[in-house]
């Protein structure tokens, strides 16, 4: 497949595919909207019994809020990721779910309005929207380039044992942790969120005020996985986050070897702090660029971001090789 | 920071820590402002007495190669690029001896009569 071609598919099941979609499913149901008494049943219950009226325009509002922004963030993640390098299997994921959910919501949005009782009976039109969406998105899924696995494997030979003596002990202790910058971000992300939150429990009275604690806690989750302690020493690899949990553990008689590896935070694990990477593999992320990357006997492997990871690797080879002799 | 010891050694334990940063410093993987690794996680990490790395940190403070600040551990200073520059000399400097067949005892002890001359 020529390189026009391949970004051509990516970009029309990411992006074009959905947005054109989405745009149709806006234009009919404004103009179904129109059509419509000025109350219509806007909610169901679990049962599938309407107990919402409201004005029809709230459907395509709806479909407009869901649909645009989730097409934006997922497509052009996935545009970007395979920008960057070849198209693993996650951006496939995120693209495929883009179209999935965006069919799911148009195709609901449209029966209800298309039902001529206007939406007493909403199950059906889900259940078609739901089977209509999932075959579309298989589809898609096959349209898409294959995925590549295994990017980030082993891209440098096998790094050279460190010799140790009998009784010698020797650590490698290094602390990892993601650019100041990302930390001021996030640290501003919470501070809006939380004056949200203020806000809403004030005007709320009060009655929803341990939502209040929702920002204190993603920034904790958040922080915690954001600077750590890796370890290499005869009990093995430990990387423990600086706040104590979570710990990433390879006992010495799990490790087979140690390597040197190159990660792409984004396109291999989606992201930073602990992550299964969906080519298998446990990282511990905090940038892009140089990772000390660990091969277990059993179980999955484990990559962390640290700089000076070939004298890791070096040592954990060094106390493997030591320990089978 | 890579640090070797040998518990068989004759050597101190502390000055042998000392000696494994100082290596660290003189082969360039330390630089400037970073931060050695807190003294309980080495003590830890090499089943040795926490107060043993405190003291190899101190001979290292006293010879200013670190600074040690309350909360902030030890940090390395801009002294460091002259342990570099002299790692670059010594493996030369051992080379050219391994050349004529001195071994390690008669090189420190010419090193030494430099020092005193």
């Amino acid at each position: 497949m020529n390189h026009a071609r391949y970004t051509a598919r990516i970009l029309i099941v990411a992006l074009i595919a959905p947005l054109i979609l989405a745009g149709a499913a806006l234009v009919w149901s404004f103009s179904l909207a129109a059509r419509l008494p000025v109350r219509v049943v806007v909610h169901w219950d679990l049962a599938g019994h309407p107990n919402g009226y409201g004005s029809p325009f709230q459907f395509p509002i709806a479909l407009a809020s869901v649909c645009l922004p989730l097409i934006a963030i997922f497509g052009g993640a996935v545009v970007l990721i395979s920008h960057r390098g070849p198209l693993t299997p996650l951006a496939k994921v995120l693209a495929v779910t883009s179209i999935w959910v965006t069919l799911i919501v148009s195709l609901t949005v449209l029966g209800s309005l298309l039902d001529k009782n206007a939406g007493t009976d909403i199950g059906a039109w889900l259940g078609l929207a739901f089977a209509a969406a999932t075959v579309v998105a298989a589809a898609a899924w096959f349209v898409l380039p294959p995925g590549v696995r295994g990017v980030g494997g082993s891209v440098r030979p096998t790094v050279t044992p460190v010799a140790l003596a009998d009784g010698e002990r020797a650590s490698w202790i290094r602390t990892a942790s993601v650019s100041t910058g990302m930390i001021w971000a996030v640290v501003a992300v919470c501070a809006v969120i939380s004056a949200i939150t203020i806000f809403s429990t004030i005007a709320t009275g009060g009655r929803y005020w341990w939502f209040a604690f929702v920002p204190v806690f993603v920034l904790l989750v958040v922080l915690s996985n954001f600077a750590w302690t890796v370890r290499v020493d005869d009990r093995g690899l430990r990387i423990r986050s600086v706040l104590g949990i979570p710990v990433v553990h390879v006992p010495l008689d799990q490790v087979t070897s140690a390597d040197v590896t190159d990660v792409q935070a984004l396109s291999q694990y989606g992201g930073w702090g602990i992550r299964l990477a969906l080519n298998g593999r446990i990282g511990v992320i905090v940038r892009s660029g140089e990772a000390l990357e660990v091969h277990r006997r059993k179980g999955l492997d484990v990559v962390v971001t640290v700089d000076d990871a070939s004298s890791a690797a070096a040592l954990l080879n060094g106390l493997v090789k030591r320990s089978a002799s | 920071m890579l640090l070797r010891i040998d518990p068989a050694s004759p050597i101190p334990l502390f000055e042998q820590l000392a000696a494994s940063v100082r290596s660290e410093a003189s082969r360039g993987n330390l630089r400037s402002g970073d931060r050695l690794p807190s003294a309980r996680d080495v003590a830890d990490s090499l089943d040795i007495n926490v107060h043993t790395v405190l003291r190899a940190y101190q001979v290292l403070r006293d010879e200013g190669l670190v600074d040690l600040r309350r909360g902030r551990g030890a940090v390395v200073t801009e002294r460091v690029a002259h342990y570099s520059e002299l790692g670059e000399a010594i493996p030369r400097l051992v080379a050219s001896a391994k050349e004529i067949g001195l071994g390690a005892h008669t090189l420190t002890a010419m090193i030494r009569q430099e020092y005193d001359s």
